[in-house]
C-alpha cells in the first residue's frame, strides 16, 4: 500500500478506525442499576476518605499544638529564638528574591 | 449539546445519582471506543473506561460546560491512560512490551475470528508510540484542534503538532516500506 499524499493516508486511516469501531459495536454497557450502585458506593467511599483526611489533619494539628505548648512552657527562650529565626529566614529569602528580580529587570 | 443533556448534567451536578448514571451509560460506548483506538487493547480500554467513570463521579461538579461532555470524558480518559503509561515506565521494558503486544493480539484476534483482514494501516498504527497515536487520533479522527488537544493532554500545542507530524511520517514510512 503506497500513499502519495497525507490526505490519502488519512482517508484510509479513518476508514480503518471506523471499521475498528464497528468490531466493538457490541460493547457491554453497564446497566443503570449497576451504575447507580457504583455511584452510591463511590459516594460512601468519598465520604469515608474525607473523614479520614479530616481526622488525620486534626491529629497532626493537635500534635503540633502540643509541641508548641510544651516548648513554650518548658523552654520559652528556645521557643522565641526559633520564632525569631524562622521570621528572619522568611524575610531574608523574600528580600533576596526581590533583589534577584530587580537585578533581572535592570 | 441538547437541552436534555444539559439538564441531565445539571441534575447530576446537584447530586442526582440516577441522572449521572443515565449520562454515563449514554456516553459509555463513545468512551470505550475512543479507548480501544487509543490503547489498542480491549482489556486495558475497559479498565480505563471504568476508572474514567469513577473519576467522572468524583469530578462531575467541576465540569463547566466549556467543552462537550464527551470531550471532557475523553480528556479524563486520556490523562488516566498517560498516568498508567508513566507508571509502567518504572516497570521492566520487556513487561511493557509484552502487555502491549498482548493487547494488540486481542484486537487482531477479534478481526480474524470474524474473517476480517487485520489491515496494514492498523498494524502500523499499533506500532506508533501511545503519545503519537493519541495525537493523530484526536486530531485526524475526532477533529480536535491543536490547542484543544494540548489542553486535553496538558502539553503545549507545538508538541501536539510535532507528535501528529511525526506520527503521520512514521505511518507513511512503515506503509511504504511494506510495499517494497
Amino acid at each position: 500500500m503506497r500513499f502519495n499524499s497525507d490526505e490519502e493516508l488519512l482517508n484510509k486511516l479513518s476508514a480503518e478506525l471506523e471499521n475498528l469501531d464497528m468490531q466493538y459495536a457490541d460493547v457491554s454497557i453497564p446497566s443503570l442499576p449497576e451504575l447507580e450502585q457504583l455511584i452510591a458506593a463511590e459516594a460512601v467511599e468519598r465520604r469515608r476518605r474525607r473523614r479520614k483526611e479530616l481526622l488525620l489533619f486534626l491529629l497532626l494539628a493537635l500534635v503540633l499544638l502540643g509541641i508548641v505548648i510544651a516548648t513554650l512552657s518548658s523552654a520559652p527562650v528556645l521557643y522565641w529564638s526559633l520564632q525569631a529565626l524562622f521570621l528572619l529566614t522568611a524575610l531574608g529569602s523574600l528580600g533576596a528574591r526581590r533583589l534577584r528580580l530587580r537585578r533581572k529587570e535592570s | 449539546m441538547g437541552d436534555g443533556m444539559l439538564e441531565k448534567i445539571s441534575q447530576a451536578q446537584q447530586g442526582d445519582a440516577a441522572a449521572l448514571a443515565v449520562l454515563l451509560r449514554e456516553h459509555y460506548p463513545f468512551l470505550y471506543k475512543y479507548l480501544i483506538k487509543a490503547t489498542l487493547d480491549p482489556l486495558l480500554a475497559e479498565e480505563i473506561a471504568q476508572d474514567t467513570i469513577v473519576r467522572c463521579m468524583e469530578k462531575i461538579r467541576t465540569y463547566n460546560g466549556s467543552s462537550a461532555f464527551s470531550s471532557w470524558l475523553i480528556t479524563i480518559a486520556s490523562r488516566l491512560y498517560i498516568d498508567r503509561k508513566r507508571r509502567w515506565k518504572r516497570e521492566a521494558k520487556w513487561q511493557q512490551e509484552q502487555a502491549q503486544e498482548q493487547g494488540i493480539r486481542r484486537v487482531r484476534w477479534r478481526f480474524e475470528s470474524r474473517n476480517l483482514e487485520w489491515s496494514d494501516v492498523l498494524d502500523a498504527l499499533s506500532r506508533l508510540s501511545s503519545a503519537q497515536r493519541m495525537a493523530v487520533l484526536l486530531k485526524h479522527y475526532y477533529g480536535y484542534g491543536y490547542d484543544e488537544i494540548g489542553e486535553m493532554l496538558e502539553i503545549p500545542s507545538g508538541t501536539v503538532k510535532s507528535r501528529v507530524a511525526a506520527g503521520l511520517a512514521h505511518l507513511r514510512k512503515e506503509l511504504n516500506e511494506d510495499e517494497v
